[in-house]
């Protein structure tokens, strides 16, 4: 027998178009894993890591493309065939049960019975408490779901992988939610499991990871790979140039604006959540003022969309301390209809969900915020309606009809109905969440474009974002926020990509008065 | 492809859905008049052709999709505003019952005016219960499911019992309430038949409702919490009192509905009143996909199927619950996601 | 009034049957994470075909073998049409009531030429069983002896459902899928065969809820049902879909239609309202429990912050 190739499984050409948005999720993309090594795949969000594996775990199905397994091609389209392959995967969103104990969740489809008929619940313990001795996971398995933290379900997550007996460990964002001392054992964790030949594939952004625990490492944008290299040769900040790209796509014009009176200013808000032992968002403190575009950076998962919650009152979790001063009221835990009343406009990043409904036409969607002005005894006045909708669908060059429903548009058409209703209403403030998330290049230009308009006709804007090259093309001031805090805060000017993305990924952070000076400046 | 070409052809996907449906169910029917008839061609004829062949039961056909517009039009509200009414039966039996029993306490008003304080008061009654589900549910979140269902089967045998006891008309041979004044009655149109002028009615409650929905303010809210709970709470509406509302407009029509009843058709309440119209309701509101001048159409072809059944087990060798089972097909398929994405993909790629 | 309470729980236990069997079922489906509002169209269907069956073989026996497979069959063109032709599975659900109804009147017609009550003279009934020894021990043996068969097995299916649920790998997965069906999917469990399977589980159930009520009865009368299977989908809420609470909530419906079929007979209260008894103080159920619920975790919130 010839000497075995160390390549385990090739995807080739995989291509990934979700239904829906025409947006391609996997562009030709090539992923090749050796045997028993750690293979780490970075990038940011939206660049097509977990439908990769997520094609890879028959979740869901490449539309062109072919998978290899030890040179022979295989056809994944469930997730029993990936079962089959030996191929396991830990969700960032764990797929646990609440009602079951920790044995319960790991021997899920693989029961051990008693009688062929019952489940034996006490072999199953014992079963899952000797897997983790030999894994050095020790864990209860009597143990209910909903007590443990999340550093132990991840630990019930890998038993389950484990005892399924797959050999190809898929990891999705596995260190997202720990704490560093959790990280330090997870580490442990994966070295022994790559010393007993187990071949582990770990999406991430956080580069310190990747070069601590990383073979190989795979970097994908936009849906494409970028390049894959071997770890050791390659230093963590040519890894972050690959990963964030280096071309900024748009030029943005902004003319000179001075920035006015403060609008916003928020004190030391905080969002603790029951079950979680950290705040989602911790003594955050900035301040808006007129005129300017205030740009919140943050890798997805550390607190953005809380934030963008909290202040435009759709915060449905936890409870809010701390305060944000909009014209010397505490917004904080104000209902979205007051804060529309003081003048809040609010482009969500959630256009599809909450930023329209999809089954109403345009024009349903567009007067939402001015219905009342267009209403005489009861009545909706249609011609001044239909005006003002065609007014808008001009200015904004959106293509329909006013009685088209919405869910019949573009995703670039959406966002300008979002955009049309939210920006004529001359706001004070203006809450904007992931303007250009899905959205191709003339879209995102005219959004950009019409935000910088708000902005001359100064009004406060606070720009969330996990997208670099949109902060650093906006805003005037920029925060970065990680696990829930502010590590940073900068003036836009001689900023790069790099530099930020250090902070995004935790990798640097400024001193507390550092900060506090960059607020106050 | 344009927005509009798009919007253009997601409505004809839709139409040929509701079409599939409808052709299913007719299918169905030819089916089981074959299964069932000793002498298909003639029960055939009757079933399809019957409704149409004398102007008394055609009329009839007419007077008998009446009732069903104002159930279908309170059911496709509550649809459309995102509640649920299956309480339609018990509310069209309480609007009857308050009809008659308004009509004997006040026998003396002027005719019209009289019409008017019976026709009012079963839509009073009709939203009273309907608010009730709506309250339970906005204040301790009880799933008006449930509650539309059960409320209404009470009230079924509370109004059975007013019919069979204190209301009930001892100088009838058949059991039913004493009756209301004649002078409360509706003209008739187009006698011997049943039709009733009570069909204008329900015509320009269709028309109302259309323009309720579509014109105005409270409309508006009702569609936009209807159709998106959470883009109501984006834009400032205040969703909780969007429980109350919706089931009493839809629990107010359906009671409207049993009072024409009776003041159009029967003059005085009995057991067997509603007899379904309450779920037809539901039927005629998914066939018109919840737009309220489609449910003028889809109960015309409701009643369509009752009436050839009716016609075919008075000509012929069949029952009249075979409608029934066809209508119950048209319930099975009307929401089968499949035929619809077929449709839309065919005609969108 | 000692002497009175003896026949009240020995009633209870008959009527309480059919709620007990129709929840079952309807628990089956709702930990799946299925409404099933078919119930009363089940249970309506199998009363009917077990007076076809029966008359038809002189068996009682083949009689409830028979109406259980028509209403399997029932069960599977309901879960055919929600989960292969992707309807919503409440309208089918109301889809299947409609039809369990017009089916039993057309088929009456087509095969007895009536459309009113059926019944055949002669007919094999359910009659009471005795139990051996048990029937002897005075106070238990005039409570728990002497029902008829499908009391005792209900009682036995409520044992074999707790440990299904329970016990069982597919209980397990019956109640992944309804935790999280997501989750189940991503982890290989085929989540619709799931929720058929729980599907026809309350075909079954509801069947033998039917059987029970004609059979005793020895004839079908339209509307035999009479919003029992609503009333079980409620006691499957109030119960927590436990065979335990689904007991118990059996027990406390079955003893309020026990109270109002009393009140008939022992009161002046006119029979007519009684009968609305059980469907009001169904919605008195879920609207306490409901506001303790409410109660309990606004207190359960107080207590963490």
């Amino acid at each position: 027998m010839a000497i075995e190739s160390p390549v385990l499984f090739e995807m080739e050409n995989i291509h990934k178009i979700y239904d829906g948005n025409n947006v391609y999720a996997n562009k030709g993309v090539n992923l090749s894993v050796n045997r028993g090594e750690i293979h780490a795949i970075v990038g940011e969000n939206g660049a097509g890591k977990t439908t990769l594996m997520k094609i890879l775990c028959g979740l869901e199905r490449a539309n062109e493309g072919e998978i290899r397994f030890n040179g022979k091609p295989v056809s994944i389209e469930s997730a029993r065939d990936a079962d089959m392959l030996e191929i396991g995967m830990v969700h960032q969103h764990f797929c646990l049960f609440d009602g079951f104990n920790v044995a319960d969740n790991v021997v899920l489809t693989r029961e051990p019975r008693k009688n062929g008929l019952f489940y034996d619940r006490v072999n199953a313990a014992k079963k899952v408490e000797e897997l983790g001795a030999k894994y050095n996971l020790p864990i209860d398995p009597g143990a209910s779901i909903e007590s443990l933290s999340v550093g132990e379900k991840q630990k019930v997550e890998i038993l389950r992988i484990l005892y399924r007996g797959s050999k190809v460990l898929v990891l999705d964002e596995p260190t997202a939610l720990l704490t560093e001392q959790e990280i330090k054992g997870f580490f442990v964790t994966l070295r022994q499991l790559k010393s007993l030949g187990y071949t582990i594939i770990i999406i991430t952004h956080k580069l310190d990871e990747v070069t601590e625990i990383s073979d190989r490492v795979t970097v994908m944008r936009n849906g494409e790979v970028v390049n894959c290299c071997i770890t050791e040769e390659c230093d963590t900040q040519a890894i972050a140039r690959m990963m964030v790209g280096k071309e900024v796509l748009l030029q943005v014009e902004k003319p000179e604006v001075k920035p006015g009176a403060t609008v916003l200013k928020i004190n030391g808000l905080s969002l603790t959540v029951p079950g979680f032992s950290n705040p989602i968002l911790n003594d955050i403190s900035l301040s808006i003022r007129e005129g300017e575009i205030f740009g919140m950076a943050a890798v997805a998962g550390n607190g953005l969309a809380d934030l963008e919650n909290v202040l435009t009152g759709m915060n449905s979790r936890g409870e809010v301390s701390g305060e944000a001063i909009l014209h010397g009221k505490n917004i904080a835990n104000m209902h979205p209809g007051e804060l529309r009343e003081m003048g809040m406009a609010y482009v969500p990043a959630d256009r599809l969900q909450r930023g329209t409904s999809a089954e109403l036409q345009l024009s349903d969607n567009m007067i939402l915020l001015e219905h009342h002005k267009m209403t005489r005894a009861g009545v909706l006045q249609g011609k001044g309606i239909l005006a003002f909708v065609k007014e808008l669908l001009l200015k904004y060059n959106i293509v329909g009809h006013h009685a088209t429903p919405v869910n019949n548009l573009s995703g670039g058409n959406i966002q300008r109905v979002v955009l049309s209703r939210e920006f004529s209403r001359d706001p004070n403030l203006l809450v904007v969440s992931e303007p250009t998330w899905g959205l191709d290049i003339v879209s995102s230009e005219f959004v950009y474009q019409k935000i910088v308009e708000m902005r001359s006709s100064k009004t406060a804007i606070l720009l969330i974002s996990a997208n670099l090259d949109e902060i650093l093309a906006l805003s005037d001031k920029i925060a970065v926020i990680y696990r829930g805090e502010i590590v940073g805060v900068f003036a836009n000017t001689n900023l790069d990509r790099e530099s930020l993305g250090e902070y995004m990924l935790g990798l640097k952070r400024q001193s507390k008065e550092e900060i506090l000076h960059g607020v106050e400046a | 492809m344009e927005a509009t070409q798009i919007q253009l052809r997601n409505k004809l996907a839709t139409l040929l859905g509701i079409l599939t449906a409808i052709v299913a169910s007719l299918m169905i029917a030819v089916a089981l008049i074959f299964l069932l008839s000793e002498d298909p061609g003639r029960t055939l004829y009757f079933y399809f052709v019957g409704p149409f062949t004398s102007k008394f039961v055609f009329f009839n056909m007419l007077e008998s999709s009446i009732p069903i517009i104002f159930s279908g039009l309170g059911i496709a509200v509550a649809f459309r505003s995102g509640v649920t009414n299956l309480g339609g039966e018990g509310q069209i039996f309480a609007g009857a019952m308050i009809a008659v029993l308004i009509g004997t306490w006040f026998p003396h008003l002027p005719g019209i005016v009289g019409t008017a304080f019976l026709l009012t008061g079963g839509l009073v009654v009709g939203a009273l219960i309907g608010s009730v589900s709506g309250l339970l549910r906005m204040k301790w979140n009880v799933s008006d499911l449930l509650t539309t269902y059960l409320i209404s089967s009470g009230l079924v045998y509370i109004v059975n019992y007013l019919i069979l006891g204190p209301f009930r008309d001892p100088a009838k041979i058949r059991i039913q309430s004493i009756s209301i004044p004649d002078s409360y009655m509706l003209s008739r149109i187009a006698s011997p038949s049943y039709l009733h002028v009570g069909i204008f009615g329900a015509i320009i409650a269709a028309l109302c409702i259309h323009f309720l929905m579509k014109y105005t303010h409270t409309g508006y809210h009702l569609r936009v919490t209807g159709s998106n709970r959470q883009f109501a709470r984006y834009g400032g509406i205040n969703i909780r009192r969007f429980y109350v509302l919706p089931l009493a407009i839809s629990g107010g029509l359906i009671g409207l509905g049993g009072a024409v009843q009776i003041v159009g058709r029967y003059q005085a309440c009995f057991t067997d009143l509603t007899a379904g119209l309450g779920w037809a309701g539901i039927g005629v509101a998914l066939i018109a996909r919840r737009n309220p001048l489609g449910v003028l159409p889809a109960a015309l072809f409701y009643v369509y199927l009752q009436a050839g059944a009716r016609v075919a087990m008075m000509n012929s060798d069949v029952t009249y619950e075979i409608a029934a089972i066809i209508t119950s097909v048209i319930f099975y398929l009307i929401t089968a996601e499949v035929t619809f994405a077929f449709f839309r993909r065919r005609l969108l790629k | 009034m000692n002497e009175m309470s003896f026949p009240a729980i020995t009633s209870t236990i008959v009527i309480m049957t059919p709620f007990l069997l129709a929840a079952m079922g309807g628990a089956f489906s709702a930990i799946s994470g299925v409404l099933n509002i078919a119930l009363e169209g089940l249970m309506l269907n199998a009363a009917f075909f077990a007076i076809v069956f029966t008359n038809l073989t002189g068996s009682l026996f083949l009689g409830i073998t028979g109406a259980i497979l028509a209403t399997l069959l029932l069960t599977t063109l309901f879960g055919a049409v929600a989960f292969g032709l992707k309807a919503n599975i409440f309208i089918c659900g109301l889809a299947t009531n409609f039809l369990a109804i017009a089916l039993s009147i057309v088929l009456a017609h087509t095969f007895y030429g009536r459309t009113g009550s059926v019944q055949f003279p002669g007919m094999p009934r359910l009659m009471p069983l005795d139990i051996p020894i048990l029937e002897n021990i005075p106070i238990l043996g005039d409570i728990f002896s002497g029902h008829n068969a499908i009391v005792y097995i209900s009682w036995l299916l409520l044992i074999i459902a707790g440990v299904v649920i329970n016990r069982t790998p597919f209980g397990m997965r019956l109640r992944a899928v309804g935790v999280n069906e997501k989750a189940a999917r991503a982890i290989g469990i085929k989540t619709r065969r799931v929720q058929f399977t729980a599907l026809l589980i309350s075909g079954f159930t509801c069947a033998l809820g039917g059987v029970v009520l004609t059979l005793t009865l020895g004839a079908f009368v339209p509307n035999v049902t009479s919003g029992r299977g609503w009333i079980a989908l409620v006691i499957v809420y109030l119960g927590r879909k436990k065979p335990l609470g689904i007991l118990i909530g059996s027990v406390i419906f079955g003893f309020v239609e026990y109270i109002s079929n009393n009140l008939q007979t022992t009161s002046d209260i006119p029979s007519g309202l009684l009968l609305s008894l059980p469907f009001f103080a169904t919605v008195v159920a879920l609207v306490l429990y409901s506001v303790v619920e409410q109660t309990v975790s606004r207190r359960g919130l107080l207590k963490t912050k």
